[in-house]
């Protein structure tokens, strides 16, 4: 059986080593910090503030964790604070989520929220729910954690946007941060927040630079949970995106000022709460609307933009149809060329805003 | 996720994404594998040549314990016995109200009375208890004190409670792998009653009960008479110590026949015998052998019985009465507690919902609303 098992790890690795990954060249600014390194960053200071929170899941410990997401923190606060557990999501979320009624304060690493299916039963009906069905009794400060979304060649059951899932569930507060800034703001936040949270992070962004300014740097920093962020600004159409939806956006931005469009980019930051003011005033002012999400597009994130824009007085601003960029309603293909074409692209977000504005 | 390929192919796909890791980072941690203890799973296991399976089913059964030995006060025995009582005082008229509609749901206890009793005697008062549906007993025996179901410190265990239709979800699997490796004190109780609502055991399981199956995950097991106090009481009381003492998770399989339905939504006549029932109820009725035990020693009678079978019956009764004139919580109430703080967006559909309730005006609804605890309108 080792033997079996040596052989398909071998196969998997070269099959790995034959593709390959586009990731943008690294910002070499002064003072930049990666999103793994940002999330690595924000579960030391708060394992370090306060000896409530804990870290729990597979392979966090001496391995590191599977995306190396925990870097250090083993050898720094041990055993009793970055804990292994046998692999058993189902298990190990509804043992984190004990502790938090019990009143520690847990990061519950999923190795990918893929595997989160396998313990959804316990996010949401635990953890979501236990503050209501207790009248208040008992609280759920826990942080669900990890990579979502697609990644890269892992085929089409670990290529999946929870997103829309989560963020349709009341109890839960959900999270899905783009930039260095947002991952230490956000995280820090949500583990400080007395509310479960699901912390969407996407691993094609872990090995990008980010700026970070001093403000974002101190070990105080926290952003608020429910507030999006004006990426970029702009007059003439307004883009609304999520975690890397954002990178797309602020891409085709960029290429659009060539043209002389200039286009707001809205990062949502928090998907629950979802920070409806932000987008309405966007929309007042450039008068177009349009979302991007790699996620499937019904029951998108977009959707839910789109129709609280429609059913609010950002209505009457509208100059054209809102319209839906996402990922292509299959199972995410293997085929890399598929793959890649399945997903939002820069061309993609240009050409649907050049539809909208008749350019 | 495919059901069972689904499953191979993500243990499969681990492997690949550790490697995709690497590739995206260049300082992968590296740790010293010499300094960790021996995990090779060949250590200690001596080689054989004999090719020989491990038989499904062992060679012999594991027995039942029943126990009719344990020497209890009178003021224990007595305290007990109507704790049963008053359990089965609950389910006759709890059951019949329900009917009446005057409550919405009930889960009857007839035939387990042992079970919960001679569990919740065997526990200390702080042990953490995580109760299933049927165990109003436990919140009987223990004073219905809630706030004793959260704390939790040193020196306690922890018991949870479980039927034998829930061993076969994934969490039960979850539960004993992680209480095994992580050597807790925990006490499971699983009533096996032998139907999963109506799946009788045959459908949900071949191995031998439940008991069984602690070997498997390195834990302690216990097979027991659940229609026997004194021997429920002394597996519980006995695994207690081994759980505190020791540290560690033990599986106690109550064996047990629930008298009356699931719960009010079930009739149990469509899958089983209510015949052979009523000849349980009749011939090994948890209740009767301790009224037995009791008469014999002489603490009890008929005098007694009658008194306090009425007493159980008035109190029982003066509850529900008491209980349906109490008004209802606000119903502005349903807003609170989905978050920490009240949500802006909830602010909006709880204004909204006030303001339809006081431009409803139709008789019907004001008679429903009177009901319920009035609310201001919040403001806006």
């Amino acid at each position: 059986m080792n033997l079996v098992n040596n052989i398909l790890k071998s196969q998997s690795s070269m099959e790995v080593l034959r593709r390959s990954f586009s990731i943008s060249p690294r910002l070499l600014t002064e003072k930049s910090l990666t999103i793994r390194e940002a999330i690595t960053q924000a579960m030391d200071e708060e394992i370090s503030r306060d000896e409530r929170v804990f870290l729990i899941g597979e392979e966090v410990a001496q391995y590191d964790g599977a995306y190396k997401m925990s870097k250090g923190l083993w050898k720094k606060h041990g055993d009793k604070r970055i804990v292994d557990t046998p692999i058993t999501e189902m298990g190990f979320a509804g043992l984190a989520t004990g502790a938090a009624m019990a009143g520690l304060r847990p990061i519950c690493e999923f190795m990918t929220f893929n595997f989160s299916m396998q313990a959804i039963d316990h996010v949401i009906n635990s953890a979501a729910k236990a503050y209501y069905m207790s009248a208040g009794k008992v609280k759920v400060p826990i942080v669900f954690r990890g990579p979502n979304g697609a990644a890269a060649g892992v085929g089409a059951q670990h290529s999946q946007d929870y997103s829309s899932w989560y963020s349709q569930c009341p109890g839960l507060k959900v999270i899905a941060p783009y930039s260095a800034e947002d991952c230490r703001g956000l995280l820090k936040a949500a583990i400080r927040d007395d509310d479960p949270v699901v912390f969407l992070e996407n691993e094609l962004l872990y090995g990008l630079h980010f700026p970070l300014s001093d403000e974002a740097s101190s070990t105080d920093f926290v952003l608020p949970i429910g507030k999006g962020k004006i990426e970029r600004e702009g007059k003439h159409i307004t883009l609304v995106g999520y975690s890397i939806g954002v990178k797309i956006c602020m891409e085709a931005a960029k290429e659009l000022e060539q043209s002389g469009i200039q286009c707001e980019v809205v990062n949502l930051r928090s998907l629950r709460p979802l920070d409806e003011d932000i987008i309405k005033n966007s929309v007042k002012k450039t008068h177009y609307l349009l979302t991007v999400e790699f996620g499937w597009s019904q029951c998108s994130i977009g959707s839910e933009v789109i129709t609280r824009i429609c059913e609010s007085d950002a209505f009457d601003y509208l100059d054209g149809p809102p319209i839906r960029v996402t990922g292509a309603d299959v199972p995410l293909a293997y085929a890399k060329t598929l793959e890649q074409n399945s997903m939002p692209q820069v061309a993609n977000v240009v050409k649907s805003i050049k539809k909208i504005l008749n350019k | 996720m495919q059901r069972w390929p689904g499953k191979v192919y993500s243990r499969l796909y681990r492997p690949i994404m550790y490697q995709l890791t690497k590739r995206y980072q260049s300082t992968a941690a590296k740790f010293d594998s010499s300094a960790l203890p021996g995990t090779s799973p060949v250590d200690n296991v001596p080689i054989t040549t004999k090719l020989e399976f491990l038989p499904s089913k062992a060679k012999s059964i594991i027995l039942n314990i029943g126990l009719w030995t344990q020497m209890f006060s009178d003021n224990q025995l007595i305290k007990m016995y109507k704790d049963m009582t008053m359990l089965e005082t609950m389910d006759n008229i709890l059951f019949q109200s329900q009917r009446q509609e005057r409550i919405s749901f009930y889960m009857t206890h007839r035939g387990e009375e042992a079970t919960q009793i001679g569990s919740a005697a065997a526990l200390d008062s702080g042990d953490l208890v995580y109760a299933q549906y049927r165990e109003a007993g436990i919140l009987l025996y223990r004073g219905y004190k809630l706030h004793q179901f959260i704390d939790q410190s040193n020196e306690k265990c922890v018991v949870c409670y479980f039927g034998d239709g829930a061993t076969s979800e994934s969490d039960a699997h979850a539960a004993f792998n992680f209480a095994a490796t992580l050597e807790v004190p925990i006490i499971f109780i699983c009533r096996n009653n032998g139907y999963a609502i109506s799946t009788p055991s045959k459908d949900q399981y071949h191995s031998d009960g439940i008991a069984s199956r602690g070997t498997g995950y390195g834990m302690m097991a216990i097979r027991v008479d659940g229609h026997d106090l004194f021997a429920v009481y002394n597996a519980n009381k006995a695994a207690r110590q081994m759980a505190v003492n020791e540290n560690k998770p033990i599986l106690i399989e109550v064996m047990v026949d629930r008298f009356g339905p699931h719960s009010t939504s079930d009739d149990s006549s469509a899958y089983r015998s209510e015949e052979k029932m009523r000849h349980h109820a009749k011939t090994i009725d948890p209740i009767e052998r301790v009224r037995r035990y009791m008469d014999v020693r002489g603490c009890w009678n008929n005098e007694k019985e009658k008194t306090w079978r009425k007493e159980a019956t008035d109190m029982v009764l003066k509850e529900l009465e008491q209980c349906e004139h109490i008004k209802r919580a606000s119903i502005t109430i349903m807003f609170d507690n989905v978050f920490e703080k009240v949500e802006p967006h909830l602010q909006k559909q709880m204004h909204e919902l006030m303001q339809h309730v006081q431009q409803n005006h139709e008789a019907s609804f004001l008679t429903l609303l009177s009901k319920y605890e009035q609310s201001c309108v919040p403001d806006k």
